[in-house]
């Protein structure tokens, strides 16, 4: 059952305390941003100096639940940070999220509301529901595989994001089996996952947020959450480029 | 001898192997616990959820054979249904605490960053359908799952021991084929809300507790009913070995990168709610090793080092109870400390005294409720 579960947000405080963090809130140990998926496309599409379309697909927090605005969800200060760190390309972010549906039901929407914008990459932030409403792990697991196969027949890189960490919720739903089997299908199709429940975790060990805060304060701390997951997507997405070859960034 | 069956000694075995249960089930329901990595789950494909039906249908079985055999079958079965009945009173209690816990989260706690996702609809918008659903058992929230499927399981238990004796293994047949049907036909329960499967499958889980009952039936009669056998042990201890290597491989690479986890994609996930074959059989193995290596008055049970233990598992339904409601602290008291290793280890160890002192004072209660052994008539 702890297989694969937040091995490193479990261990990591548990084994080195709580070391100080650098210059920004954002910082994470970097193993837990690290992984071996692929991005043939995007390296591709950036080496030919075309435009990067990227794809956000999501629940109620890709969507910018709490949010300032709907520029401050992090889909949109990925891109954001991405432009910044790609200058001279452009890049452009399409948010797609939805609150509470479940992969099946965002799997559905991929060929109407996805595919149809053309995406080099598509960014699929998923688990949560599907754990609150107990859908069937096999099941899940297949709308996972066959979603991803989907996108990438699509000529598109994917990339998901694991359900995100919140102190007392645990109680409310059976996570771990759910967060499991999304890194489980990431591997066994060799794509990158954003360890959001692990950085969260790492977060919250810290206290770098204050989430007991109430508006208008608690907004900016939500909008500050939301600049880092785009912050780290976007330095995740880099490094990916590099290691794929990408000569202008190294 | 007027009751033979009373003079035998207490089988410290089953209360052994049932407190281990329920110390593991309060360690591996505490969310983001590092000691879950070592419980039983990570040696093997069956967990301390199979022990506790195993040993609950045993433990059912042996008690209403003995009173069967003092007072006929009537007594027995309403004993037994007034067992149910402090269970289903016990599993409201539980789920009395459990609410009062999510709805304080809730409201101290209301954060859209990680609420919005949550839909706690089901719960905090229409409280009367969740409380109807929970008395009706279909409700069954994130660890407050086992108690539904015991419940279900003792309530239809004094039907099936109804038969005469000599159909037992003609029921035990029954029970097999109602096993196979699920695995082939998929036959399940829903519950809410959505109309989920039952975290635990009655129709699955009823042969686990079915054979637990055959054999503590058998040993309340002076039965024996497993005996060593060079072939049978040889190969339970082969297909211990290999789920030994297969679990831990999959415990490892969750905490070592690069690790292979063996038969990922072939045999993950194991179908719990199920009772996945890989899952019955591992249970049969062991089940199966340990009978034939101990026996039911081995001093090891009943030595002081497993005197707590023994304690717990002798006063079940109550020590289930508390380690429910202490998993749920701990979680709350974690999140406070910090999830240092220290913070960890002292939640886990006051958590398991608490449950051992408990079991110890239930112990003394009932200890001067009795009346001394020496004014007790002997059984002429």
């Amino acid at each position: 059952m702890m297989r694969r579960l937040a091995a490193l947000a479990l261990l990591g405080p548990a084994l080195l305390g709580t070391p100080a963090y650098g210059a920004s809130r954002c910082d994470v140990p970097h193993e837990l941003i690290e992984d071996d998926g692929e991005f043939p496309v995007t390296a591709a599409t950036v080496t030919r100096r075309q435009p990067v379309r990227i794809v956000a697909i999501g629940g109620a927090v890709t969507a910018g639940s709490g949010a300032s605005a709907a520029m401050a969800a992090y889909p949109m200060r990925l891109q954001a940070h991405l432009s910044a760190r790609l200058p001279g390309h452009t890049v452009m972010v399409f948010n797609r999220a939805m609150a509470r549906q479940t992969a099946a039901e965002m799997a559905a929407r991929f060929t109407s509301e996805v595919l149809s914008e053309r995406p080099t990459l598509v960014v699929w932030e998923t688990g949560t529901v599907d754990a609150v409403r107990g859908v069937d792990l096999d099941a899940f697991t297949r709308t996972l595989s066959d979603g991803i196969a989907r996108l990438r027949a699509g000529g598109v890189d994917v990339m998901l994001v694991d359900p995100q960490y919140s102190p007392r919720t645990l109680a409310l739903m059976n996570l771990p089996p759910y967060l499991e089997a999304v890194h489980m299908v990431a591997d066994a199709t060799r794509i990158d996952v954003f360890n959001r429940f692990d950085v969260m975790r790492h977060w919250t060990a810290q206290g770098r947020f204050d989430m007991t805060l109430k508006p208008p304060e608690l907004t900016a701390e939500i909008d500050a959450i939301y600049d880092c997951i785009g912050q780290l997507l976007a330095q995740i997405i880099v490094e990916r480029l590099v290691s794929e070859g990408v000569r202008e960034l190294r | 001898m007027a009751f033979p069956q009373q003079q035998r000694p207490r089988d410290f075995r089953i209360d052994f192997l049932r407190g281990l249960a329920l110390l593991v089930i309060f360690v591996d329901h505490i969310p983001q616990n590092l000691f879950a990595l070592v419980t039983l789950r990570n040696f093997g494909f069956s967990d301390a959820s199979e022990w506790f039906i195993f040993l609950s249908g045993y433990a059912g079985a042996y008690v209403f054979a003995l009173r069967r055999a003092r007072n006929g079958y009537f007594y027995a079965a309403i004993q037994m249904l007034r067992r149910v009945w402090t269970l289903y009173v016990a599993h409201i209690f539980v789920f009395v605490l459990y609410t009062a816990q999510v709805s304080f989260t809730a409201s101290s706690f209301n954060n859209p960053l990680y609420f919005d996702e949550l839909n706690l609809g089901a719960f905090l918008q229409e409280p009367h359908v969740a409380v109807m659903e929970a008395l009706l058992l279909r409700f069954q929230p994130p660890y407050l799952d086992i108690l539904p499927l015991y419940i279900v399981l003792m309530l239809i238990a004094p039907l099936a021991f109804a038969l005469p004796a000599r159909y037992g293994w003609t029921a035990i047949a029954g029970s097999g084929v109602l096993y196979l049907c699920v695995q082939l036909f998929h036959w399940q329960l829903q519950g809410y809300p959505d109309n989920r499967p039952w975290t635990f499958n009655p129709l699955a889980w009823q042969a686990l507790f079915a054979l637990g009952a055959l054999l503590g039936r058998a040993a309340a009669l002076s039965q024996r009913l497993i005996w060593p056998n060079r072939w049978l042990t040889g190969f339970a201890v082969v297909y211990l070995a290999f789920a030994l290597v297969i679990s831990m491989s999959w415990t490892i690479a969750g905490v070592v990168d690069g690790f292979p986890a063996l038969l990922d994609t072939e045999l993950f996930p194991l179908d719990k709610a199920n009772l996945s074959p890989w899952r019955f059989s591992h249970i049969l193995a062991v089940v199966y090793i340990v009978w034939i290596a101990t026996r039911p008055d081995q001093p090891l049970f009943n030595s002081r080092f497993a005197r707590p233990i023994v304690l717990c598992g002798a006063n079940s339904l109550n020590i289930f109870c508390l380690g429910v409601f202490l998993s749920m602290l701990g979680d709350v008291v974690l999140d406070q400390l910090g999830r240092g290793l220290g913070a960890q280890v002292l939640v886990n160890l006051v958590g398991c005294a608490l449950m051992i002192a408990v079991a110890y004072s239930l112990d003394r209660a009932k200890a001067l409720d009795r009346p001394a052994p020496a004014a007790r008539p002997e059984a002429a």
